[in-house]
């Protein structure tokens, strides 16, 4: 049906628009040219988008140093154009700890997956939210280490087949998947703990909104601000990204209901 | 050791204090100089050194702190105050040095917040091509030879020594009441003291080793820094070593013993 | 309803199809062509886009701009 298969360059951009029509929607500036490499319709990219967006919006890009963690995530410093550091496994928030003190009129958050934030990095997040540190906690839960190869993970599900759970999670065995989020509430020194979702639009626009709201507690310094997405792995769940919608609907979210878990008290 | 491994690659200045206590395990807290291995040589993955200060009193431990941050951050790598059980909890006099000796800067690789006219920065250890980690490797290697002329060591009583006893921190003070003994007793004895133990005085050493009969490497551990004695003096001279581990300490007379033993021998040999 | 259109960076889609899904309209699909990753790349199909940017909100790549004719207050002004 078509002669040529391939894109050529200058083709890439497909529709033709109407001089007069505004431009309502663009990559945000704070991101580099760079592709990301994640896989098709992984939540990763989303989170990334929306929360440069935020940072272009809030004009705050020279103001905001971030702290990539270990797992999918690590490069997120190549697409993330604000001065990054790149942490040891689990210890962003340690990290990110160590930059807002030298810094304390700077944003700073850390970015973190479950295998990094509620594994290996329990204690540093439990330590840094229970200090109440003036930063931003950014953590994805897709249930699995994806990187990897699709091991079992803290927050798997209870009969979640994993590489590394082949006939599915059992409590018996490994335990139930852990709600780190709802923990933290417990901390005094969590200001915002939420739980948000990226796989629809209007989950979109709401962890934006949450994103606003946790720099502008952190410029407050009100304490720490922890966001929680519930976020996919089409690859290490053997799924299409479409059919992780479903499954994120029907089983990741009755464990993980979406929602504000902590909010200011005023 | 992963995260020190972490902070050399990422080339971040920073100072650690290792106050050594016998092990391994969980071991005694008595003092030890058994991480020697550990501090110059490795102990973590990768090709890398930490530039390793070797104090032998309260004065020097304090004064190792501010050269400990400037050797830091002129070298972007990580320095390392190797000390022991006994020179951590020891009472001495000691002049501090003056607050804000230290300069504040704000170096350019610093994550400070991206500015307009420059790139943004970014401090990492990873670097997934193996063709890139070559080059950070080069980098290193070219960092390393620079940090040689950083070599520092101490020499008591050498210019007539006729016998030359090799010690760091600890062991050295214990050494130089035994050069005192010694030539007491008419034996020319002298002392080397490597001050950083990384860089390492291996040219001093092998210069030595043309004037001096043997020598005797003094650790609180099963013999670590004789190896590189060993290298310094390639061949010429004999080196021995005497040494405790655990947490146990030499005594000077137990050094003097050995010293006089092995000095006999090697008489006896040449007669 | 307003009128809209959107640009997509074939380059760079991924033919994750989750735009197709968030969109009101059913006004994309996925190409017939390959970008040269080897990825079908999400295109529209037909003039019912109306700019209301879901597609560009729940796109991973963030390859979409999204378009809209002014607002008629906005025209009576200019």
């Amino acid at each position: 049906m078509n002669e040529k298969l391939y894109l050529e360059d200058e083709e890439n951009l497909g529709t033709q628009v109407d001089e007069s029509y505004d431009q309502v929607y663009c990559r945000p500036s704070t991101l580099t040219d760079v592709p990301f490499h994640y896989c098709p319709g992984c939540g990763h990219s989303v989170v990334h988008k929306v929360l440069m967006e935020v940072i272009d919006e809030l004009g705050i890009q020279e103001e905001t140093i971030g702290v990539a963690p270990v797992g999918c995530s690590v490069f997120a410093y190549q697409y993330m154009n604000i001065d990054m550091q790149e942490a040891a496994h689990g210890r962003a928030s340690a990290v990110a700890t160590g930059v807002k003190r030298v810094l304390p009129d700077k944003y700073v958050f850390s970015y973190q997956g479950d295998g990094d934030l509620a594994a290996i990095g329990t204690a540093e997040t439990i330590h840094t939210v229970n200090r109440g540190e003036n930063i931003l906690m950014l953590f994805i839960n897709n249930g699995i280490y994806g990187m990897t190869g699709g091991q079992m993970a803290p927050t798997s599900l209870i009969g979640q087949v994993t590489s590394t759970s082949p006939y599915g999670r059992e409590a018996a065995q490994v335990g139930n998947p852990i709600k780190i989020a709802d923990m933290l509430c417990l901390l005094p020194g969590a200001y915002y703990v939420t739980r948000q979702i990226v796989h629809n639009p209007n989950g979109v626009r709401k962890l934006k909104k949450a994103l606003i709201k946790s720099f502008e507690y952190q410029k407050q310094k009100k304490g720490t601000c922890f966001i929680e997405v519930v976020s996919n792995c089409p690859s290490g769940w053997k799924m299409t990204p479409v059919e992780t919608i479903k499954y994120i609907e029907e089983q990741m979210l009755p464990m993980y209901p979406v929602g504000d878990l902590k909010v200011p008290q005023n | 050791m992963l995260i020190l491994v972490t902070l050399l690659a990422a080339q971040l200045p920073c100072l650690i204090a290792n106050v050594v206590r016998g092990g391994p395990g969980l071991g005694t807290i008595q003092p030890s100089q058994g991480d020697y291995f550990q501090a110059t040589k490795g102990g973590g993955h990768g090709d890398y050194h930490l530039i390793v200060l070797a104090p032998s009193s309260v004065q020097e431990m304090a004064d190792f702190v501010f050269d400990g941050f400037r050797l830091a951050e002129k070298y972007r790598n990580p320095v390392m105050i190797l000390s022991d059980g006994a020179l951590g909890q020891m009472m001495e006099k000691v002049i501090l040095p003056e607050e804000g000796s230290l300069p504040k800067t704000t170096p350019a690789w610093a994550t400070t917040g991206k500015k307009k006219e420059r790139e943004h920065n970014v401090i990492t250890s990873l670097f997934i091509q193996p063709e890139e980690m070559e080059q950070v490797n080069l980098r290193l290697q070219e960092k390393y030879k620079a940090i040689q002329s950083e070599v520092r060591y101490e020499e008591i009583q050498t210019e007539d020594a006729e016998i030359l006893l090799v010690a760091f921190g600890l062991s050295s003070r214990i050494c130089q009441k035994t050069v005192d003994l010694a030539r007491e007793k008419g034996i020319k004895v002298g002392l080397l003291r490597p001050i950083t133990v990384y860089p390492y005085p291996y040219a001093r050493l092998n210069e030595l080793a043309s004037q001096v009969e043997f020598m005797l490497t003094v650790e609180m551990n099963a013999g670590q820094m004789v190896e590189d004695v060993r290298l310094a003096v390639e061949g010429k001279v004999p080196v021995h070593f005497i040494g405790r581990m655990g947490g146990m300490i030499l005594s000077p007379e137990d050094i003097l013993h050995k010293l006089e033993s092995v000095h006999e021998s090697h008489n006896a040999v040449n007669v | 309803m307003a009128k809209g259109t959107i640009k997509v960076d074939g380059k760079i889609c991924k033919g994750c199809e989750l735009c197709i899904v968030a969109c009101p309209q059913d006004a994309l699909a996925l190409s017939m062509n390959f970008n040269d990753k080897g990825y079908r790349f999400a295109e529209l199909i037909n003039d019912a886009c109306t700019g209301c940017t879901n597609c560009a909100l729940v796109c991973p790549e963030a390859a979409i701009k999204v378009y809209r004719e002014p607002k008629p207050a906005k025209k009576v002004q200019a």
